[in-house]
């Protein structure tokens, strides 16, 4: 295409991007198209990777397609192989992708759909995709280090040490926040309940038939893994109207809780082939299948946004969770905006598959675009709901009213009408008994995605279906990561009392399998008890905890980043990492200082700590909120000091006190370009 | 590690320019699609689609693990492939 078609086609894309943008700021009144969330995100991303991605990887990292990978150089064929840039950029996205970006959305709709747009839109052009970027790059140029080796090395051993601190809290609260969603998204959900428990029949079976019966077949066995799940889904139906299996699978929420601990336990201390791997398969299938249906969905049918751009909550009184916009809209959207999760994948498996350097734009970049498209198809899912429907599902009984009447009336007097009929009808549509105070945001999503889809694939008939696809979908996704987090947090935990016995540390040592498992599963466990004990919903203290965690991460990310780019001599692009970093440790250290220390009692830890001390609540209540405090308050102090330690550390290079000294694989020529040319 | 042939660290050995890497974020250009061309990209697509597929689903590196250790497709080599692969599979991080 000639140069000025080109500069007139991208001027195209920048001025459509800047009025689907404008669109969705300045629209009042009356309701909007979703197609403009897509629209103004499609366009973004594509002026963001065309434009600022480029100028990364030129100017701030210097990617050189003449040097050779470590998946070039230590080719094993195990875990270091060069791979088609295509492949690897599945494999990642499947790896990022989790229920994070569908679930913090959907809460954090309550400001209206503006605020999570822009930051999920902005936060992930220039922040998340910089963070998976450059980590991604380094870890590269690094023979595949992970994050907290990178940190070692780079920063120091106090960087390391935190690093490893923060991933092992944050895999902890991660599982019990993630669970509690299942929880909540079940209880007394004979049909879900039922879709969910036939899963794991179904993994075990997908594990024999793998093993035995036609080993290697993978594909093929996810496939029947897919129907199976599908026939257990319609299955579900009939037994939500057997009154005597409807009650087998009626279960309550701390029935259910524990049920899901001792999954845990179970699914950590078995066989992988057995389980875990067949489970990962089949919730990979699920996955991809799903996202790309629901993106097809949304721009085929095109649906309307019923929820206002900004809700009178934006004044931090929303009942999903309590706080202001900012920092709180920040932390609950994490995985969709900025994720310092995904810095352990881009230095984990990632970057051992990568074939060339400048690969790593689209891979890095590139895949975390992708999964802030899903962060935004899952704030369209809520917001084609009536807002009154919508809160009526997200608010807990303990602040609307335990009453489908009581919480009627609380949420219309709000300004978001709904009446208990409505809500009736909607949950005997969706094949439920009741779809008040399901909160979490997973019922939300599956009702908006049941809503897009019924609307012309079968109509209101097959909502149920729809929405039970969407329930499945969600507790699928979940219970993998509880499988694979709790798996990985053994080792985690094994490789650290190694130092002190060790026996502790041989990963394949059944008495110390079953002892790390245990303690593994009692942290997360511990966190989930006490969030489905909450009269409050858990919800409301456990996500918030679970984004400052990841958020904190993302930091430490950051600062591995921009020492790495100071020490290269690149200081006048510093500007490109040093911001997301500025305005994470803004956004986490206010969240924190406000979940510690609010005088109220819906934000702070400690004031509702002292509200329930005062009405005389039981003492397990009073210490669960101190520990939430506690734990805010030693996060914090971790990250700072990396900060610190950071800072000192570019103070020493910049001053010229210390000579930088990069720990970069040393230079080889590629053969791949050769090959490329012929 | 391989031989190394330049000590120089990225972007300071000899070869390396911005134009060079421009070149290669770039890509190539080209004319106008024929019908066949786009019977062919089609093609390629579907067959990255299945190696994605193959990749994710762990079915390539079962076919290396054969390759590597010159074997055929069996139960006892896949329990041999699932033995070796277990440590890195379940320390595989999947994100929130």
């Amino acid at each position: 295409m000639p140069k000025f078609l080109r500069g007139l086609l991208w001027i195209g894309v920048s001025l459509l991007g800047a009025a689907a943008l404008a669109t969705i700021a300045l629209h009042r009144g009356e309701q909007i198209n979703a197609m403009w969330l897509v629209v103004a995100a499609v366009a973004t991303y594509s002026v963001g990777y065309r434009f600022y991605s480029k100028f990364i990887a030129l100017k701030l990292l210097a990617i050189d397609p003449l040097r050779a990978t470590p998946a070039e150089r230590l080719d094993n064929g195990r875990d270091f192989v060069p791979t088609n840039k295509w492949v690897v950029f599945g494999h990642h996205f499947a790896a990022i992708a989790g229920p994070g970006p569908l679930v913090g959305p959907v809460l954090a709709a309550q400001f209206g759909y503006l605020p999570g747009t822009l930051w999920i839109i902005a936060g992930a052009v220039l922040g998340g995709c910089v963070q998976d970027f450059v980590i991604l790059l380094f870890s590269v140029r690094r023979d595949g280090k992970s994050l907290t080796e990178m940190a070692k090395t780079e920063i120091g051993k106090v960087g390391g040490f935190v690093a490893y601190l923060a991933v092992i809290s944050i895999i902890i609260i991660l599982l019990g926040a993630v669970a509690l969603i299942v929880v909540n998204a079940l209880k007394s959900s004979p049909w879900g309940t039922f879709t969910i428990a036939m899963t794991m029949p179904i993994a075990v079976m997908m594990g024999v038939y793998l093993r035995h019966i036609r080993p290697g077949k993978v594909l093929e066995t996810s496939v029947m893994g897919f129907v199976l799940v599908m026939a257990a889904i319609f299955g579900g139906q009939w037994v939500a109207q057997s009154p005597s299996w409807a009650a087998v699978f009626t279960l309550t929420a701390p029935t259910l809780a524990i049920l899901i601990i001792v999954y845990g336990f179970a699914a950590s201390a078995l066989p992988v082939w057995l389980l875990l791997a067949p489970r990962d398969y089949l919730s990979t299938f699920v996955k991809l299948g799903t996202i790309t249906l629901l993106a097809i969905g949304i721009v085929a049918l095109r649906p309307s946004l019923h929820m206002p751009p900004l809700t009178r909550f934006a004044d931090g009184t929303g009942p999903v969770f309590a706080g202001t916009i900012f920092p709180f809209a920040f932390i609950t959207i994490a995985c969709g905006a900025v994720s310092g999760f995904h810095s352990l994948i881009s230095s984990g498996t990632t970057p051992k598959l990568i074939r060339r350097e400048t690969e790593t734009r689209m891979v890095g970049y590139g895949g975390m675009m992708a999964e802030s498209l899903v962060a935004i198809m899952a704030m369209i899912a809520a917001c084609v709901l009536q807002p009154g429907v919508y809160f009526a599902i997200n608010s807990p009984a303990g602040l609307v009213g335990q009453t489908p009447d009581v919480a009627a009336a609380t949420i219309s007097s709000q300004g978001f009408p709904v009446t208990a009929a409505e809500m009736s009808s909607l949950a005997h549509a969706v094949g439920e008994q009741t779809l008040f105070n399901r909160t979490g945001g997973a019922p939300a999503f599956a009702v908006g995605m049941a809503h897009i889809f019924s609307n012309s694939l079968g109509g209101e008939a097959v909502m149920a279906i729809w929405y039970h696809f969407a329930i499945m979908f969600e507790a699928l996704f979940i219970l993998t990561i509880l499988d694979a987090g709790t798996r990985v947090g053994r080792f985690m935990v094994q490789d650290a009392l190694g130092h002190i016995w060790r026996p502790l540390g041989r990963t394949s040592w059944y008495p110390s399998i079953l002892l790390t498992s245990a303690i593994v599963v009692n942290f997360w466990g511990y966190f989930l008890w006490n969030g489905v004990k909450d009269p409050l919903g858990g919800i409301n203290s456990l996500w918030p905890l679970f984004g400052i965690c990841n958020q904190l991460l993302a930091a430490v990310a950051l600062c591995v980043a921009t020492t790495i780019v100071i020490k290269s001599g690149r200081v006048r692009y510093v500007l490109v990492t040093l911001i997301p970093l500025c305005w994470l440790v803004a956004v986490t250290f206010s969240a924190a200082w406000q979940k510690v220390l609010n005088p109220n009692p819906r934000i702070g830890f400690l004031a509702h700590a002292r509200q329930l001390e005062a009405a005389g609540a039981s003492a397990r209540l009073i210490f669960n909120d101190r520990l939430d405090a506690a734990v805010s308050g030693v996060l914090v102090v971790l990250v700072a000091v990396v900060v610190v330690e950071s800072v000192l550390e570019w103070a020493r290079v910049l001053s010229g006190r210390k000579v930088a000294e990069l720990k970069e694989a040393p230079f080889v020529m590629t053969k791949l370009a050769l090959e490329e040319q012929g | 590690m391989s031989e190394v042939v330049h000590s120089d660290p990225t972007p300071g050995h000899p070869e390396w320019s911005e134009s060079c890497a421009q070149r290669a974020l770039r890509g190539a250009g080209g004319s106008p699609p024929t019908v066949r061309a786009l019977w062919v990209q089609a093609n390629r697509v579907c067959h990255l689609i299945f190696a994605f597929l193959r990749e994710v689903f762990d079915e390539s590196a079962y076919t290396r693990f054969l390759d590597r250790h010159k074997l055929e497709p069996s139960r006892s080599t896949y329990a041999a492939f699932r033995r070796e692969h277990e440590h890195s599979n379940a320390c595989r991080v999947r994100c929130c």
